[in-house]
């Protein structure tokens, strides 16, 4: 069977509009990684072992050797890597973390834009309520963008950014986007 | 005729744009606004007022404007309601009169002035009574269609709107002189400021005065300040932007005029944008606008505040025909008079309300002054040619004069600080409302906002106003010096109260938009209408697109007058936002047409577009509703077919839009259990159970299956409708009822793509798709089984044996990726069976044939017991909702019970939201017995059925009642039957 985009396609949309560009970048692993307060030592340091990590602070992400996790409530991260795993991301992470933690595969169900450019600011502006001209690399924050709840992460600040949101909302966060760009 | 130019002011006179009023070419220069324009082409007559039609002009300079309301061609459209005032010129701009047929001159409907005795405030109210039906159908559509401020035009918006959110420090709501000195000092000590103002120039009422500024002329004072803020990363300018209004925890909305100077927005490119600010605090530095007071035939075009004409002299460079008469109450008088000499146009006389004694500083041009006298009539039907007098001994004159300038005090712009609720308070030194020393959200006012109208104390009081401000937020302060203030004019000082003048029956205008008169107001209070909100209801003053900028504290002090009440006593109104007008365009923003909400596709949405689904909008997802076939000419004849094939053979369905959440922790099962009404701590691993979730009153809230996948893992299903309130309500338990549980939410639905796979040849579809080494046999997976496992080799994934249809039926879930094409092999085996993909109408025929509730029962209003459900509620546990759904109330005798309905006649149709009343009752409401949730055709049964709620209904199947609806007006004989239609026993789905 073929895995598509949610846009039904095989390949990664990829434009320049404006001075900016807008692609979608795949996303090989992805995982939700929860605990309870009383692990969270443990669950340090077995992501210290296992990826040579520690867990980021609020509203930051931390990456090391093209994995990237980062923080989205108490006691819960989202781990991303760049690497793809056969058997599930989730089947790996318990393997190598524990069976103590709960651990969530969502490699499918996010779609993941990058916007870069030097006003890529000005498109951010128009789309979410995140003061992005004060993010700095890494930093990783909640939103939302007409009405959808996204992820924005500072790639590196003030030129690029990456915008997570549900798979299946892929269509018309990408309109908004590309109109944005448009306008500005 | 033409006014003459000056060659001052601040006007670029190389620039000359050509655009017609009322399809008469006129030309003007850039850095006019139509109103400037239009005066300078001599054109005083604008438009029509609003009730009575009687001629009238521009009374302002700014977008308190109620007169000069024009509509305007764009983009081959049209657009109502442009302030003259505030519409920068653009080349090819053509602007029309409104409320005027056949033209601006020559009004059909001015018959309505002739008829004013009769249409006094309220009068429809009064009027138009009987006959009763003539309402309706007689009066209604004529005062409508006379009523009305411009017309509204139905075609789409050909413009593009866009929307966004800016963050500062400090938003400076204002680039007048207050305004711009509070963003350099703010700016200078750090913080990041935000400077919006609804102009073009910045600068405010310096532009149109004559006072000099650091030795400068207002205009190039302002702009030097504006430069120099430039050059800081910290600042940043919105011109052309209206700051509307003002919300909780800091938040400001502002619309930006992108483009609407210009003929068409750049390619792309929005016409408005309207921002959302977040600002830690807030000087607001609005000016103050030039009140209006009423006295007989005030409403004139030539009649305008004398502000106005200063900005139209000063700023405009106008000079119009005189002679000019100017009537003031305070200092601003012989300011508008000295400039408009100055300037070299006539004036005829200034008439002094204040009765005091001063020398005639005015007489070597030939201007008489009148101390302690009123204007107390104008004559001229479509432009003022002569005002008549009272003087001081009480003598009557009638002076020729071809504009009169009025101005009789200023009131600060306070609309921002009220939209909290915060009431202004009354200041007697300045006989106005300003607003409460303390406001919210780290709101300051400065400036003639604030009540301090002369630029030097200005200046004292934004340095003042902005350093608390620095220190507030953490910043330290710089000195710096105000610039020196030449040419100063106190123009507030020594001022009269004039309010309105009286002068038989003539009429004194309040509100010039809403043709409100002082009369008005005294009927108001002779009726009974005292209270400032009755007021404004029963009158209409201060309401439309001016929202009574310029009226209401007149109108206010009138009724304090004729209540014998002073003003602060008799209360003022809330202002509420917006400031301005703002468009529907500009509030939906990006959000049109097709794209005017998001929309969720599902995993097969791409494969069902191919096989020509026919799509259906359930909440934001996009549904396959049905797949037709070539000969089906309608959708009955598709939605029979899948349900009779996926009965008789195998269907397959996208179900993931159904909520799907992962829980885990320690604590999982202890959470189930207390969150679900029925016990779920015996549910062993590799098995499913259904799940009815209350609300904690004891209504049902949602329903679902959940699937214990390991000891301490769980997938919960919801209703594709109640999924995030499902999970929003489990967060609200995890972390606030129960934050000890060691349990961990994560929403899936988005993550795996889940296919119902129904009928008989179910399980020989699925043992193509699944990999050999998995067991799916009967004894193997038995009903309510689920596992993981792996199908089309080697491909993870999930399968639940469960049927929302009574067949035998399982649901597969595989990541969301592969859900395109699991839909395109699961149907190409299905079709090895002559198996079909059916949609949601299949899916909903099928599970009322079940009985299985959905949407339609879980409705908000129905417990367990309704639903036939009470023994879910489990008596040996706790739970949400289970002690308040045992109330008596919702265990009365005569409760709803979910029934089947089921027409006498094959050929009658039962319709959703029909009532059930029982044979030979009256059809009235007392004698309701209860309502159809759900109906359907039944291709099984071959005849319209229903599910409904019936009182008492387990008690009476069997019966004949009557479903009636009275929409339709039907009354159809049927018979109350269990709710299960097909196989009653589950031996199907169990097979």
């Amino acid at each position: 069977m073929k895995a598509l985009t949610p846009f039904g396609i095989e390949y990664m949309k990829k434009r320049l509009i404006n001075g900016i560009n807008i692609n979608e970048e795949e996303i090989k692993a992805l995982a939700s990684i929860g605990c309870a307060g009383s692990l969270h030592k443990a669950l340090s340091r077995k992501l210290k072992k296992t990826f040579n990590m520690q867990t980021p602070s609020p509203g930051q992400s931390v990456s090391k050797n093209n994995n990237r996790l980062c923080w989205t409530a108490q006691g819960q991260w989202l781990l991303e890597s760049d690497k793809t795993f056969s058997q599930g991301f989730d089947a790996y992470l318990i393997e190598n973390l524990g069976k103590e933690f709960a651990i969530t595969d969502q490699t499918s169900g996010w779609v993941k834009f990058s916007l870069s450019g030097n006003h890529v600011l000005t498109v951010l502006e128009k789309c979410i309520m995140l003061d992005c001209h004060e993010m700095t690399a890494g930093a990783f924050n909640r939103c939302s963008m007409e009405h959808i709840g996204i992820y924005v992460l500072c790639e590196k600040a003030k030129y690029e950014f990456s915008i997570y949101g549900p798979r299946s909302f892929a269509q018309s966060l990408y309109h908004s986007l590309t109109q944005a760009i448009k306008s500005i | 005729m033409t006014n003459k130019r000056s060659k001052g002011g601040i006007i670029d006179y190389s620039k000359v744009i050509y655009f017609s009023f009322n399809n008469k070419s006129l030309c003007g220069f850039k850095g006019d606004t139509l109103a400037s324009a239009l005066i300078a082409n001599g054109i005083f007559l604008v438009g029509r007022s609003f009730k009575y039609h009687r001629p009238r002009g521009v009374m302002s300079a700014g977008s308190e404007e109620p007169n000069g309301l024009v509509t305007i061609k764009r983009s081959g459209s049209t657009v109502p309601n442009v302030l003259a005032t505030t519409l920068e010129l653009y080349p090819g701009l053509e602007a029309f009169s409104q409320n005027c047929w056949p033209s601006v001159e020559n009004d059909f409907l001015a018959i309505n002035d002739l008829l004013a005795p009769f249409l006094t405030a309220g009068f429809y109210y009064k009027t138009f009574m009987w006959p009763k039906s003539f309402w309706e159908a007689v009066y209604e559509p004529i005062i409508r269609k006379a009523a009305g401020l411009g017309s509204l035009n139905t075609k789409s918006d050909p413009d593009e709107y866009d929307k966004g959110f800016l963050h500062c420090d400090l938003l400076v709501v204002g680039a007048g002189v207050a305004g711009l000195w509070a963003a350099k000092l703010a700016t200078k000590a750090g913080l990041k400021v935000l400077l919006a103002d609804e102009d073009f120039l910045v600068g405010g009422r310096t532009l149109s005065e004559t006072e000099l500024l650091g030795g400068m002329k207002g205009v190039d004072w302002a702009s030097k300040i504006l430069d120099e803020l430039k050059r800081s990363a910290n600042f940043r300018y919105l011109s052309r932007t209206t700051v509307y209004g003002t919300y909780d925890h800091g938040i400001f909305g502002a619309l930006e005029k992108v483009s609407d100077h210009m003929p068409v927005s750049p390619e792309g490119k929005p016409r408005q944008t309207l921002w959302r600010i977040y600002s830690r605090a807030s000087l607001i530095c609005s000016g103050a606008t030039e009140r209006i007071t009423a006295f007989p035939n005030n409403d004139r075009p030539g009649i305008m505040q004398a502000g106005a004409l200063r900005s139209f002299v000063n700023r405009w460079s106008i000079i119009p025909k005189g002679p000019v008469i100017v009537f003031s109450s305070t200092g601003d008088g012989e300011r508008t008079v000295r400039d408009l000499l100055s300037n070299g146009i006539s004036v005829r006389a200034l008439i002094d309300s204040r009765e005091i004694t001063k020398e005639n500083i005015f007489e070597s041009d030939g201007v008489e002054v009148f101390r302690g006298a009123k204007v107390i009539d104008t004559f001229g039907r479509k432009g003022i040619t002569h005002a008549e007098i009272e003087t001081e001994i009480g003598e009557k004159k009638k002076l020729e004069c071809r504009l009169l300038a009025v101005s009789t005090g200023w009131n600060p712009n306070i609309h921002l600080t009220s939209h909290h609720r915060a009431k202004p308070r009354w200041n007697k030194k300045i006989h106005s409302f300003v607003a409460q020393d303390k406001l919210p959200n780290n709101m300051f006012v400065a400036g003639a906002a604030a009540g301090v109208f002369s630029t030097p104390d200005i200046f004292t009081d934004v340095t003042k106003k902005t350093e608390i401000i620095i220190a507030l937020l953490g910043f330290k302060k710089s000195k710096f010096t105000a610039p020196s203030v030449e040419n100063i004019f106190y123009a507030q000082v020594e001022s009269d109260v004039i309010w309105h003048i009286s002068n038989g029956n003539k009429r004194a205008w309040v509100d010039l938009q809403n043709d409100v008169t002082v009369k008005d107001i005294q009927l108001s209070h002779q009726e009974g209408f005292v209270s400032v909100e009755h007021l404004k209801r029963y009158t209409t003053l201060g309401m439309a697109t001016d929202q009574g900028k310029n009226s209401n504290v007149t109108g206010l002090a009138i009724m304090a007058e004729i209540t014998g009440k002073s003003l602060e006593n008799v209360g003022t109104t809330i202002f509420r936002p917006p400031y301005i007008p703002i468009s529907i365009g500009a509030l939906a923003g990006r959000s049109r047409d097709k794209n005017f909400r998001p929309v969720r596709l599902t995993p097969s949405h791409h494969w069902a577009k191919e096989n020509g689904a026919v799509f259906i909008e359930a909440g934001q997802w996009l549904r396959a509703q049905y797949f037709p076939r070539p000969g089906e000419t309608n959708w009955r004849q598709s939605v029979d077919r899948e349900v009779l094939v996926t009965r008789s053979s195998v269907g397959v369905c996208d179900v993931s839009t159904l909520g799907k959440i992962d829980i885990q922790g320690k604590d999982s099962t202890e959470f189930i259990n207390r969150v679900y009404a029925n016990g779920f701590a015996r549910l062993p691993v590799g098995k499913s159970r259904y799940g009815l979730m209350l609300r904690e009153d004891g209504i049902v809230m949602d329903d679902g299956t959940t699937a214990r996948l390991g000891e301490t893992h769980y997938i919960m299903t919801t209703t594709t409708a109640n999924a995030v309130g499902v999970f929003r309500h489990l967060e609200f338990c995890r972390q606030c009822l129960w934050p000890n549980l060691d349990v961990h939410l994560i929403s899936t639905t988005e993550s795996w793509a889940q296919f119902a796979i129904a009928g008989p040849n179910s399980r020989r579809v699925l043992r193509k798709v699944v990999d050999k080494e998995f067991d799916i046999s009967n004894d193997a997976f038995p009903f309510m089984a689920c596992g993981e496992l792996t199908v089309f080799s080697g491909i993870r994934a999930r399968l639940f044996r469960i049927s929302f249809s009574g067949e035998l039926a399982y649901e597969v879930a595989v990541p969301s990726k592969f859900g395109n094409s699991m839909m395109a092999k699961l149907t190409e085996v299905a079709a090895e069976f002559d198996g079909v993909p059916y949609g949601t109408e299949a899916l909903g025929v099928m599970r009322i044939e079940k009985g299985h509730v959905a949407g339609n029962e879980l409705n908000g209003q129905t417990t367990a017991r309704d639903l036939g459900m009470a023994k879910f509620v489990s008596t040996k546990k706790d739970s949400i909702g289970a002690v308040l759904s045992r109330r008596e109330g919702l265990n009365s005798d005569d409760g709803y019970s979910l029934v089947g309905i089921k027409p006498h006649s094959k050929s009658d149709v039962l319709v959703a939201g029909s009532h059930l009343f029982s044979n030979g009752s009256e059809i009235t409401a007392k004698f309701d017995q209860g309502y159809i949730t759900s109906a359907a055709y039944s291709p099984s049964l071959e005849s319209s059925i229903a599910l409904g709620l019936l009182k008492r209904g387990d008690k009476r199947i069997g019966e004949n009642i009557k479903v009636v609806n009275l929409l339709a007006k039907s009354n159809t004989e049927a018979k109350v039957v269990s709710p299960h239609f097909i196989d009653p026993n589950g031996e199907r789905l169990r097979g």
